[in-house]
Order: structure tokens, then sequence, then C-alpha cells
């Protein structure tokens, strides 16, 4: 144990570049022919990750710490998921070091697993019981107002719209496209029901949706999806895209989501273009729906 | 990433017969070779990166490269690791200049990052999070769960207790739950659309 303790305060300082050029070469011949140390290198960078996002590094060791890895984008993930990680539990250490509010760290993941660590079995399983009983609950009520209400349908409610601006129109997916893809065009007029449909396929990493803009009035856009209903989507940059040429020669705005940010549903798109003054004004509003398959 | 990329002498690149070479040079079933092949260059990235190199899979390309240049020109190579060691380590002080200029501007960069961009990464984040936390068989999310609660004294003796009850030292405890780490650190940048690159 004392072996190991002694092996890990040595990788700590090579990770923080504090050893000798000689030490360093000697570590590095060992990881790369020793598969088990290589992989208590992996464990120590592990360790020293959590030890900073703890705090629990002293100043110095911060600074070089800061030195070696704040520049890579690799290191800056690294460091997200280990905050995410070591506030897994803790809720009392919801606010991070910064100062920065955390975002809410208990999910029905983290606070379902404390329900199942109780011992009582009666405890332990109402919870999930009310949760059969809400769902079963909601879903008859869907059925219902399906059943007695077709003109609640989000095609109904599409075909009843304004029509969407001429510059950007939405159309229905091109056949070819690969899948979880969405093609936004201008200059078509179709009944949105069933066209504006992005099917993801349950093993998709991402989904893409496309906008072809007619015309190109801004340097930049921003982008909004919501589930009707309910949250908004967290997209990337905060939905500012820039607009980029197609093999057309048109101009389009493309968005990448991860395909587990969007659930099977309802969904609605605001478009808008960032002015100078960096206002936002709306271009147009789309519906679609997000089918799982 | 790639313009970021110190400027490399790339006048050779390697065809299928080379890659074959070395394939047969790593190990005679070819499945075990492109075991090691993965391996091997997991390791180039990492030590690249540990060296502070920014454009670390990049490195490790042109390191496999190059060894594949020797061993497709006849070079009799007894130790392959610690060849591909050597090569990097030539490689690594060969492009270091460059490697500490591109730093410098990275660094002036780095300070106008909007703040805006992180805040939607991280909701993000906690959605894959919790997605690729559910997605990890119920054993092994126990365990990384109960690994994590608590904070200091707490949480170290929670450790010592979770080794205790799977009867394994503390050591290999740590390595277990690296695996199931690494696992669900792969799933999340999956998640969000970010490379994931092998950690063998």
């Amino acid at each position: 144990m004392d072996q190991n303790l002694d092996k890990d305060r040595v990788v700590v300082r090579y990770l923080l570049g504090e050893l000798s050029d000689e030490e360093q070469v000697r570590l590095e011949e060992k990881y790369f022919g020793d598969d088990e140390f290589f992989e208590q290198v992996l464990v120590v960078e592990d360790e020293l990750i959590d030890a900073y996002v703890g705090g629990e590094l002293s100043a110095r060791e911060r600074e070089l710490f800061e030195k070696r890895f704040s520049l890579s984008e690799k290191h800056h993930q690294r460091l997200a998921f280990a905050r995410l990680l070591n506030k897994s539990q803790t809720p009392a250490t919801a606010a991070d070091r910064t100062g920065t509010p955390a975002p809410e760290p208990v999910s029905w993941w983290r606070s379902g697993f404390g329900f199942l660590r109780a011992q009582n079995p009666i405890i332990q399983f109402a919870p999930l019981a009310l949760l059969l009983l809400i769902a079963l609950a909601l879903f008859s009520l869907v059925r219902w107002r399906q059943q007695s209400g077709p003109s609640q349908s989000l095609a109904q409610q599409q075909e009843n719209r304004e029509p969407p601006p001429a510059n950007v129109r939405p159309k229905q997916n091109s056949q070819g496209r690969p899948p979880a893809t969405l093609l936004l065009v201008p200059g078509s007029v179709r009944s949105v029901g069933t066209a504006n449909t992005l099917s993801i396929p349950t093993d998709a990493e991402q989904a893409t949706v496309q906008i072809i803009l007619e015309e190109d009035s801004y340097k930049l856009y921003r982008a909004e999806i919501k589930r009707v209903g309910g949250h908004a989507v967290p997209l990337l940059k905060d939905g500012l895209v820039e607009s980029q040429a197609t093999d057309a020669g048109e101009r389009a705005l493309v968005l990448k989501i991860p395909a587990q940010l969007l659930a099977a549903g309802d969904y609605q798109l605001r478009l808008g273009g960032v002015t100078a003054g960096q206002k936002t004004e709306t271009i147009a509003d789309y519906n679609f729906r997000v089918v799982k398959k | 990433m790639t313009n970021d990329t110190p400027h490399l002498k790339k006048d050779w690149v390697p065809n299928k017969e080379s890659f074959d070479s070395l394939l047969a040079c790593l190990d005679e079933d070819r499945e075990r070779a492109a075991e090691l092949y993965v391996t091997i260059r997991a390791r180039l990235v990492k030590y690249f990166e540990w060296r502070g190199c920014l454009t670390q899979d990049e490195l490790a390309d042109e390191t496999i490269n190059r060894v594949t240049r020797k061993i497709s020109e006849g070079e009799s190579i007894q130790n392959l690791q610690s060849y591909f060691y050597g090569v990097a380590r030539m490689l690594f002080m060969e492009t270091l200049k460059e490697q500490e200029k591109q730093r410098q501007a990275l660094d002036h960069l780095s300070l106008s990052v909007p703040f805006v961009e992180e805040r939607t990464e991280t909701e993000a984040r906690i959605v894959c999070f919790d997605s690729c936390l559910g997605s990890l068989p119920e054993e092994n999310r126990r365990l990384i769960l109960e690994y994590f609660e608590g904070q200091g004294r707490a949480r170290i003796e929670r450790r010592k207790a979770l080794g205790e009850g799977l009867k394994v030292s503390l050591n290999a405890l740590r390595i277990i739950v690296h695996r199931i780490r690494n696992e669900l650190e792969q799933c999340v940048e999956k998640c969000m659309g970010h490379p994931v690159g092998e950690m063998k």
C-alpha cells in the first residue's frame, strides 16, 4: 500500500510536470511497456482531476495543473465530467468553487438511488408505485384526448397556423437523406402534419436540423428548440449558429443535437437573426415531431 | 484542430502493404495485432497529452507513420513498444517550439471564450450524464455512485468499506471504478457529440 502511495506521488508529479527529464523518461518507458502501470497512471490522473475540481490541491499544484491542462478542449470536457461525477451524490456541494450556481444536480437516477437503498420494502417501492400510477393516468388522458378531439392533433394545429415567412419554410425530409436529419427549406407550402418529422433511430448519436435560407441577412442566427408544453432543449453555443454554404450553393444553418436530448414528442423551433446590436429578431417558428424508431 | 498542428514533415504516407507489415510486426494473429495497434495508439495519445501537446491525436498518428515507414524499409526492431516510445519522444522534441507558440496563442484566445457556451454545454452534459448513468449495469451504477458519495474523510471511509464489502483491495477498487468511469465518460462525450478516444 505504501509502495502504491509512493508510486502515485511520483505519477502526480509527472502529470504536473514536476519530474526531471530523466525521471520522466524512466516513467514513460515503464508505462509504454507495462499495461498495469499504464492503467495505474490513468487512475491517478482521474484522481488528480477529482482533487482539482474538489479544491483539494495546494495553490502550487493548482497552478501547475492549470498550466498543464487548461488549454486543451479535451481537458475542459474531462473537468466538466468530473464536476458532475463528484457532485452526483452530494447536493450540499451544488455550488462549485467559482461560485457559479450548479445546475440542478438531483436527477431521478440520483434521487432514485437513495430511495432504492431504503431498508423498508414498503417505503422502497411506494414512490415507484406512485410513479406508475401517474404514468398510467397520463397515458389514459392522452389516449382520451386523441380519440375524442382530433382537432387537437399537431397536424391540425399546424394547418390552422399562419404560413411561415416566405424566406424560410419547412419542407418534408428529402428522400435519401441520412436518418435523423430534418430539412427545412424555403419556397414550399405544405401541410406540415407529417412533413416535419424527425425520425431518430434508437442507436443514433446525433440528430441534425438543417434550415435552408432564402435570404442570408444576418451574420449570426439563434435557434431555440422547446418541447411543446415542456422544457427548452439545450443547444450547443446557446443555439447561436452561422450560415454556411451547401453543396448546391445555398446558404443554410445546421444544428447538431445529441440524439439523447430529443425524446419522442412535439417540438417548436424558433429561428431568429442576431442584429448588430446583439438583439434577436424572430424570423420564423416551426413545429416538428420527433419519432424514435 | 488540424490547422493548429505543428508543421510535420509528411513526405511519406503508409499504404496497405506497409500497414500490413506493421500489423505483422505487432503479432502474427491479425486480430491480436489490431488490438495491440489500438492500445499503442491510445498510449501515444496519452503520452503527448501528458506532455502538454494540444494535437495529441495527430502526433500519435505521425509517430505510427514513422514507425511503419521504418518497418517497411526493412529495419529490424527488437522491442516495438519501446521503439514507438523512442520515436514519439523524438517527435515531441521536434515539435516542442511550435507547441509552445501554439500554447501562447491559445492562452491569449482562451480569454474570449463566451460564458454562455459553457452554460449550455453544462445543461446538455447533465442530460447526457444522467442518461449514460442510467444505461450502466445496475451493479456498476451503484458502485460508482457509492464511490463518489460524501466528501473528505467520510468519502475515504466509505471507499474503504466498499472495498471490504467487495473483498478487494483499495487499489483494485480504484481500478474497477476507473474502468466504469471511463465507460461512463466515453458515453457522455459520445452523447455530447464529441470525438471519443480509446483509453486503453
